[in-house]
């Protein structure tokens, strides 16, 4: 995992429905070995479509989809734990069905729980536990596989915002310490912000890339960096990016449009113009460096330019 | 009564069918002794004659559990085999959906068919004896357990489906570790119903054959054209009594076998609500 060849390759990825709908157009991406990348966008964007493509659940009706991570992890919505097993029977569920050998499979199944802290409830029943805990069950099914890499198809949207941060912060100890590559979808910018090392911003459906963030924030980082100018700038940029992206203009136009936006009111608020991804007036040594890349380019496809003072 | 102080637990679920029954009790003496008069009261004797005659008469009783056993026999094996076929017939119907389409309007059919109008038909086929009854039994029997296992193995969170694709889990796999436990719920309710249907179709084979050993329905035939009210409603409730028995029976295997379900956490729930 030391090399830095791409874990999933997409490529001009598109999908498109049986019914006819388009769910995601022309998207590419690419999360490198031991890289995590967030994606964020509207609810109904084909942010989760996006993810079944990485994991090989639906194939593209466009496009490549290329897998290199030979072990695959998936973290689903819910926690999908089988009810009528106890916590560490669910645990072992994903050993069990790759053919791991029974003692094999319940040493990883406990150290696995040991390292999300569920020990203790090993042997109970999902319905006892709290809906974070079913997440950190199902975190820790997912671990059993040593995965190279992960994909998480929001997986806290279901628990409450102190839950969720929390889940948050021990998703990127795993991360710190496993070194896998995750392909995290969320509506959360926060969140996408606190675990990611870059944020790709998706339109409305069809789903197209609208731009991308780059977090330069060092890992591990603390709880506390969430209330950092750096953070809040950030944040700020991909929901300026979230905005931006709605309906897809000309792109010539839009361009200029952006650029000129942003030269002359270098002041503007990140939400106030749609179609401008604009950095607030405070740059942090942090956002200096942070860049904001615009999406590959391609024919009709929305395209959002923000202007910082780093880009060339 | 005291607001705050609610009665115990037992009590609050043995008393109102407890209420019920006493009206029900009180009702039937109303009938039998106000408004009929005393030379027709064989149409509706008063139920300590009934208890009297049926079950208190050693003859009587003798000839109404035979007749009960031979009921039970014919509805317990009638059970068994709908309850296999039928959950072989949603289990291949689950696998793909062209056998679907080819089993199920079928299956709907049988529920349709009047099924008296066969029951003749099969005493031609195979005589009046055991299988026939048998039978009758079994197809009266059979839908409720397939269409509901068929709900159940359907019904799978799709979440979980995507988990076990994830880990390229075989058919097989899917249907014994995934799909059949949490059909457990659904096939137990079919059971249940099915569990009905079969005392019920085990009758209603005996009744219309006439012929063979004298089942519950065989009796239920004869005491009216006998002027045996008392023995009428005696088999009446003996019949009614072993549907109870068998229906309790899958319930309380229901529960054991799905404790992890969601559907036994709400009684709890819906008790504590209340004021």
């Amino acid at each position: 995992m030391t090399s830095n060849g791409p874990a999933v390759t997409l490529h001009e990825a598109g999908v498109r429905y049986g019914n006819g709908t388009l769910a995601l157009d022309g998207v590419s991406l690419q999360v490198a070995a031991g890289e995590f990348v967030a994606v964020v966008g509207p609810s109904g964007g084909g942010k989760s479509t996006l993810l079944r493509l990485a994991a090989g659940l639906l194939a593209p009706s466009g496009g490549t989809v290329e897998r290199t991570a030979d072990r695959l992890g998936f973290v689903f919505q819910d926690p999908t734990l089988l009810p009528w097993r106890s916590v560490r029977g669910n645990v072992e569920l994903a050993g069990e069905l790759r053919g791991v050998r029974r003692a094999e499979r319940r040493r990883l199944a406990e150290e696995s729980l040991a390292r999300v802290g569920l020990s203790e409830v090993a042997r109970q029943l999902p319905r006892t536990l709290s809906g974070g805990m079913r997440m950190r069950v199902s975190l820790a099914r997912t671990l059993t596989g040593r995965p190279e890499l992960m994909l998480f198809d929001e997986p806290f949207g279901s628990v409450d915002e102190i839950t969720r941060e929390r889940l948050g912060e021990q998703l990127q100890e795993l991360f710190v310490a496993d070194g896998f590559a995750g392909l995290l979808v969320t509506h959360s910018v926060a969140e996408a912000v606190f675990l990611a090392q870059r944020v790709v911003v998706l339109s409305d459906r069809p789903g197209r890339v609208v731009g991308e963030v780059a977090v330069p924030l060092p890992y591990p980082r603390e709880p506390q960096v969430r209330f950092s100018p750096a953070f809040t700038e950030l944040t700020a940029r991909v929901s300026a990016l979230l905005r931006g992206g709605n309906p897809p203009p000309e792109p010539a136009a839009t361009c200029a449009e952006a650029k000129t936006a942003a030269s002359a009111e270098p002041k503007n608020p990140p939400s106030a113009e749609p179609k401008t991804a604009e950095p607030t007036n405070a740059p942090s040594a942090e956002a200096k460096t942070a860049e904001v890349k615009t999406a590959d380019a391609k024919p009709g496809a929305a395209k959002s330019v923000a202007a910082g003072k780093e880009v060339p | 009564m005291a607001r705050k102080v609610s009665p115990p637990a037992w009590l609050r679920t043995v008393l109102p069918p407890a209420v019920v029954a006493l009206a029900v009790l009180a009702a039937w003496y109303l009938g039998s002794y106000v408004l009929i008069d005393a030379d027709r009261r064989f149409l509706l004797p008063p139920p300590h004659e009934v208890v009297r005659v049926g079950f208190g008469d050693p003859v009587n009783l003798a000839e109404l559990l035979a007749g009960l056993q031979l009921t039970a026999e014919v509805a317990l094996i009638g059970l068994v085999i709908a309850a296999v076929v039928g959950l072989v017939l949603a289990v291949l119907m689950s696998q793909a959906d062209w056998l679907e389409r080819s089993i199920f309007p079928y299956a709907v059919l049988l529920q349709t068919v009047p099924i008296l109008a066969l029951v003749p038909l099969f005493g031609f086929w195979f005589g009046f004896g055991f299988p026939s009854r048998v039978l009758t039994c079994v197809l009266i029997a059979l839908f409720p357990i397939t269409a509901n296992a068929l709900f159940g193995l359907r019904s799978v969170d799709p979440g979980l489906h995507d988990l076990f694709t994830l880990h390229h889990a075989g058919r097989w796999t899917r249907l014994v570790k995934l799909q059949l436990p949490s059909a457990l719920p659904a096939i137990f309710t079919g059971l249940r119903i099915s569990a009905g249907a079969a005392v019920i179709g085990a009758i209603v084979g005996d009744f219309f054959f006439q012929q063979g050993p004298a089942g519950l329905g065989q009796l239920i035939y004869i005491y009216p054209r006998r002027l045996q009210s008392e023995m009428l409603f005696a088999a009446v409730i003996l019949a009614s009594a072993f549907g109870l028995l068998v229906f309790w029976f899958f319930g309380v295997v229901a529960r054991a076998a799905t404790a992890w379900h969601d559907s036994q956490q709400q009684q709890p729930a819906v008790q504590a609500g209340r004021r």
